[in-house]
């Protein structure tokens, strides 16, 4: 009995120490017809304590050799063949057939393709990495400083905004940014053919929690195929009507499960999309 | 026998980098003269002119800058950059890291070492050779180093 109480993850600020826990109970029970069986149970439980604590190590240490392996080791062929493909479709280009050439800018594409790929897959894994840091925080200030760092975004279009009042949270301020962000630019680009666009970010109250959205009158999709909509790397629309590597759904799902919540969307085609999560609430 | 000044010390064990820095380098118009060596052991026989270089001790003039991976077999880059910026001899050769590594375990060692700058070298052949061709002119023109008194 007894052992490392540390604990090696970040679930949310009211994690027990379980093997303190343990001890206490044994404590408590002691000299009561009970304590027998109980020690024999806690003892069940400590074990499996220890076995997932194990497991938890091991799966961060194999986050961390993935995405340094992503990191350096895929990125010095991936940049050999990047360059010599250009070098050869830009200086040498005379020598070359015509089909030759196509080919070479085949290769060039996908060696372009594969480093956007690539440095989405990094963003993502050191998301996963990241601890969680949660603090009392204010959506609609964080969505403020979204809009505004996609400002770019919108100049020479007609978007209607809408931002409703947005009930203060529990939760990581970077990682909520993120998921603002990345839902309102998907928001933005999706709606990129209407003439004008209609962004709603609100929140409603269901139960007892508070659920935020971002809703918008854009291209929406097909319910019917949205089985991984939040999958890694899942794309629900060609790439030359609508760019990106599909991670960004990804990572607010990761986000919002960390947090202890849930995501989930709905839409119709060329009904726009409206997507919905739910966050630890500051008064629990 | 070389007795030649080296400006640029270029310390990468990849051989496609190795060309395609050197590459971007010419394109850059950098006809300064650059020597090649391919892990860490070598890099450190040349920086403290022994070993190999044991010839080079009668110049006085070092590198101008040194371009350093930090992935290579034998010695790696940071131990490179540990002996070189820790001896009062050697301390004054500004120290570039030039590697695919953006980790933060590799940046945060790199600078408590005493790297001059890191540059984390881009997958795209025109961001690489860009950065490497402005790295390349900045550290041989722009950049002044104290005059050789040892």
């Amino acid at each position: 009995m007894g052992g490392s109480g540390a604990i090696v993850t970040d679930i949310g600020a009211s994690l027990v120490d379980v093997p303190a826990l343990i001890r206490r109970l044994l404590e408590i029970s002691e000299g009561t017809p009970q304590q027998p069986e109980l020690e024999q149970r806690l003892g069940e439980l400590e074990v499996s304590f220890r076995h997932l604590n194990l497991e938890l190590e091991t799966s961060k240490s194999n986050w961390e050799a993935l995405s340094y392996s992503i990191s350096h080791d895929l990125r010095a062929p991936l940049r050999a063949i990047d360059g010599f493909s250009r070098i050869l479709l830009e200086e040498d280009a005379k020598g070359l057939s015509t089909t030759s050439l196509r080919y070479l800018s085949f290769i060039h594409d996908g060696s372009q393709e594969m480093g956007r790929l690539l440095e989405s897959l990094l963003a993502f894994s050191r998301l996963a990495q990241s601890p969680l840091a949660k603090s009392e925080t204010s959506p609609a200030s964080i969505v403020g400083s979204v809009l505004e760092e996609l400002g770019p975004e919108c100049l020479g279009r007609k978007i209607d905004f809408t931002i409703e009042e947005l009930p203060t949270c529990f939760a990581d301020e970077m990682m909520l940014k993120r998921t603002y962000y990345n839902l309102l630019s998907n928001a933005l680009k999706f709606t990129r053919r209407k003439a004008i666009a209609r962004i709603e970010v609100g929140s409603l109250r269901h139960g007892n929690e508070t659920v935020y959205f971002v809703r918008d009158n854009g291209i929406g999709f097909d319910m019917r195929n949205a089985k991984n909509l939040f999958g890694l790397f899942q794309r629900l629309h060609a790439k030359e009507e609508y760019e990106g590597a599909g991670v960004g759904l990804a990572m607010v799902a990761q986000i919002v499960r960390r947090h202890g919540g849930r995501v989930w969307a709905e839409a119709g085609v060329n009904e726009g999309a409206s997507f919905y999560f739910t966050l630890e609430e500051a008064d629990q | 026998m070389n007795l030649q000044p080296v400006d640029i010390l270029l310390v990468e064990d990849n051989p496609t980098d190795e060309e395609l820095t050197l590459r971007a380098l010419r394109q850059a118009r950098i006809t300064n003269h650059i020597h090649v060596v391919r892990d860490g052991e070598e890099a450190l026989e040349f920086v403290f002119s022994r070993g190999r270089y044991a010839h080079r001790a009668s110049i006085r003039e070092g590198p101008k800058v040194i371009l350093l991976d930090l992935k290579m077999p034998k010695v790696d880059g940071l131990e490179v950059i540990r002996q070189a910026k820790s001896n009062d001899r050697t301390r004054e050769f500004p120290i570039v890291v030039l590697t695919s590594s953006q980790e933060a375990p590799d940046l945060q060692e790199a600078y408590r070492l005493g790297a001059n700058s890191y540059i984390v070298k881009p997958v795209d052949f025109r961001q690489f050779a860009d950065a490497v061709g402005r790295l390349g002119l900045y550290w041989t023109v722009l950049n002044v180093l104290p005059p050789p008194n040892k």
